[in-house]
């Protein structure tokens, strides 16, 4: 290490270590305010503009046209901030929003993405890394492009790039979306809009320079954000403040609890009435227009007799409005019969279908009925298969990859990645804890509460969005049983302060915390769509000698142009965000990894089997993909069985698990049938192997 | 000038090093990952700590068996590479 990039280091420690003592006093302050009566929108507007300020100044203060610096940042991110960078652009919304929710709500199994997302850095610091760097280009296409030679493989893996990479963008922007629009009480729309242009100044002015940095700060406001309500919950459930030891007697007490409720009376109530439901539901859908027009004669004469009654006006109320939203069309009335038989369905099971927290593929039974074994062994091997496929996903990530470009040398990239893992591990060893804290709340605290007495979080989530908290008073015995709550996995996170009754203040962080994950991981994606754009597809193919301040702003515009894109796409809310994804990452596993690691550790890998590997890899991921999901066996026409299409039972989102052996397949195939690399390529690889220049 | 046999015998022997630490450890991640899972059913019904060792095995102890491995690579293969460079500038100056 030189004198210089020791005194760098020394000036990042001090302005980081100001700014962190800032981001707390900032928040110490906040809280005083809530309470000297300041109101709750107040401070959520203070969050939201005095963070997404901050990073615009980072990135003003970085702006930047050179091109080393636009591209790697200058090459100069010392391993300890390369790690907190990484650990930025890697969790996304999803990671902050929603691993916790999967875990609370479908426990052992949810630990497959905690697992998947950081197993996966051996995978990077073993195959990858080390080798990326020494290479010491710009992009991933670079690497391909230099390792087989020719257009093709290069473009291909644009091509590939751009698709996983745009696909990831509109997850996060659709998060930004959410959390600015809970922070401030805007529509979703112009939610996403504002969060939209907190990213662009940041990448837009300074690259990749400016989103290390950016990201730098980014990670100091989602760990504090994650990590307080963790440690707070904790210390006022068991009196620990460290959450990952403290949760085990919580979690052997949400499992007596979940005993308990299991053999409860009334929730047993609940449940058959709720499979009384379904089965309406079901003749409903027998003879749809029948049971419309029934449904609102009955609702009517109901309303009729209540008023007669004289019974309480709440109640006529509410079923005056749902007469006032019966579905008009039968289209519309089908598609409701059908939520609320599947709906009714799941709900009914024991625990409101959570399965117990600690108990692994609870689904199914290794000593119980054919069935019950069949269940258990689909359940392990699909765990398994996730767990791979999000492994490898994370070893293919192109945002996250160039990334280890711009340590200073290639024993920094080393150490950097375990910085990154340790970085990212502080977040996921809290989310299990969360979600078992927060599940132990609920049911020590709001299961069995008055239904006039529900605390007020409760209404407010369900007023933005009934999907993600409803109660409904199912047997009408005026209390809360855990049957009739049902939470979605987005509010777990997101409204944890308020279910474990902290102050405001913590809400806010928590949801400032969230739009940091959201924004950092969409900056560097962003990046990378345009970086491939500008550098791989125009540079190195259409005009070779255009000029690089040229390129860098061609790459700016691109930056908009794809952000206004995701964005507007991200408007139309497709899908949840956990299972696009996961999609995300079964397509950059199948695309990447094969190509990326032969081309490394396989001397023999031939241009010819680049290209078969990525199509071929890519090709039976989407293929699996389109006849499984249900919405794009809807858009394709897909008739075929779902039953027919499964492979070995495997849930389509981990379709990586095929695409991956069938790309080595390919890779081997295709190379051993084509002449070997001549001699430039193989100095190439040499170049890459063994120490050289980029070691000193 | 050093001739070309030598290098390329330096080289084949840190190749051959290289993919003996990469391989070791990639069993280990292949252990960590594939059994803890595998048997995480009958390993519910051990106790570490109040958590169910299954539970604690997948949310604690794999990530940090995985930090592990990443470290000691790094640590390994950092020293490798100082090796081979010291070797190279002493073949240099033969």
């Amino acid at each position: 290490m030189t004198e210089a990039s020791r005194r760098f280091g020394r000036t990042l420690h001090r302005r980081y270590g100001l700014y962190t003592a800032g981001v707390i006093v900032f928040i110490g302050l906040l809280g005083w305010a809530e309470r000297l009566g300041w109101s709750r929108a107040w401070i959520g507007a203070m969050f939201l503009i005095a963070t997404v300020a901050v990073y615009a100044l980072i990135g003003l203060l970085s702006r930047t046209t050179d091109e080393a610096e636009y591209y790697v940042a200058g090459r100069r991110v010392p391993a300890f901030y390369n790690g907190m960078a990484t650990a930025a652009d890697w969790m996304s919304a999803a990671s902050f929003i929603g691993t916790a929710g999967v875990l609370y709500l479908q426990g052992y199994a949810g630990l497959a993405y905690i697992l998947g997302w950081t197993g996966g850095y051996c995978l990077v610091a073993l195959l990858l890394a080390p080798y990326l760097r020494r290479f010491g280009k710009f992009t991933l296409p670079d690497f391909i492009g230099a390792r087989y030679g020719g257009r093709l493989p290069r473009l291909a893996a644009v091509t590939a790039a751009v698709i996983v990479s745009f696909v990831y963008v509109v997850v996060q922007i659709y998060g930004v979306g959410l959390i600015t629009s809970h922070l401030t009480g805007f529509s979703f729309e112009v939610g996403i809009f504002v969060g939209l242009g907190g990213v662009l100044v940041c990448s837009f002015l300074g690259g990749m320079r400016a989103v290390t940095w950016t990201q730098v700060a980014q990670y100091i406001v989602l760990i504090i954000a994650y990590l307080t309500p963790v440690v707070w919950l904790s210390f006022n459930q068991t009196g620990h403040l460290v959450p990952p030891v403290a949760y085990g007697q919580q979690l052997q007490k949400v499992g007596e609890m979940e005993q308990r409720l299991t053999d409860d009376p009334k929730e047993r109530e609940v449940r058959a009435l709720l499979d009384q439901r379904a089965a309406q539901a079901r003749t409903k859908l027998a003879d749809v227009p029948a049971a419309m027009s029934e449904e609102a004669r009955q609702l009517a004469e109901q309303i009729q007799r209540m008023k007669a009654e004289d019974a309480p006006l709440a109640r006529i109320q509410q079923a005056e409005r749902r007469l006032q939203k019966l579905p008009r069309t039968e289209e519309a009335a089908r598609a409701a019969y059908e939520r609320e038989r599947d709906q009714s369905l799941a709900q009914a099971k024991p625990l409101a279908g959570m399965p117990p927290q600690a108990l692994p593929f609870a689904s199914g039974n290794p000593q119980g009925t054919d069935a019950e074994r069949t269940a258990f062994e689909s359940s392990r091997r699909n765990f398994l298969a996730l767990v791979l496929c999000l492994m490898m996903g994370t070893a293919a990530m192109p945002h996250v990859l160039t990334r280890y470009y711009t340590t200073p040398s290639v024993s920094e990239a080393r150490r950097s990645v375990g910085w990154s893992l340790f970085f990212i591990s502080l977040l996921y060893v809290a989310a299990p804890a969360l979600a078992v804290m927060v599940k132990y709340q609920v049911f020590s605290g709001l299961i069995g509460t008055p239904f006039d007495q529900l605390p007020a979080w409760i209404r407010s989530w369900s007023k933005l969005d009934p999907s993600l908290v409803s109660v409904e008073d199912i047997n009408g015995d005026g209390i809360l049983q855990l049957s009739e709550l049902r939470m979605g996995q987005d509010v777990v996170v997101l409204a944890a302060p308020e279910i474990g009754g902290l102050p405001h203040v913590i809400t806010y962080l928590v949801a400032a915390g969230g739009l940091a994950a959201a924004l950092s991981t969409a900056d560097g994606l962003l990046l990378t769509i345009a970086n491939a754009l500008s550098h791989d597809v125009y540079f190195r193919v259409l005009n070779p000698g255009a000029s690089a301040i040229r390129r860098v702003m061609l790459s700016k515009v691109l930056v908009l142009v794809v952000a206004v894109l995701a964005a507007w796409l991200a408007s139309l809310r497709i899908a949840d965000i956990l299972q696009f994804v996961s999609a995300a990452f079964s397509l950059a596993a199948s695309a990447f990894f094969p190509v990326l690691t032969l081309g490394i550790f396989w001397r023999r890998a031939t241009w010819a089997g680049a290209v078969a590997a990525m199509f071929s890899g890519l090709g039976v991921c989407i293929y699996y993909m389109t006849t499984n999901l249900p919405w794009l066996r809807h858009i394709f026409g897909v008739t075929r069985p779902l039953a027919d299409c499964r492979w070995w039972d495997i849930d389509p989102m981990s379709a990586g698990v095929f695409g991956v052996p069938v790309g080595v397949a390919a890779m081997v195939a295709a190379s051993l049938l084509t002449p070997g690399a001549a001699a430039a390529g193989a100095r190439w690889l040499d170049g890459v192997r063994y120490p050289g220049t980029q070691d000193r | 000038m050093e001739d070309q046999q030598a290098i390329a015998v330096r080289r084949a022997r840190y190749w051959r090093r290289v993919l003996r630490v990469t391989g070791a450890l990639l069993g280990v991640w292949l252990l960590v990952t594939l059994v803890g899972p595998w048997f995480a059913r009958d390993l519910s019904a051990l106790q570490l700590g109040g958590f169910p060792l299954s539970f604690w095995a997948a949310s604690q102890g794999a990530l940090l068996l995985y930090l592990a491995i990443v470290v000691v690579y790094a640590g390994v293969m950092n020293r490798l590479d100082a090796r081979f460079l010291q070797d190279e500038a002493a073949g240099d100056h033969d």
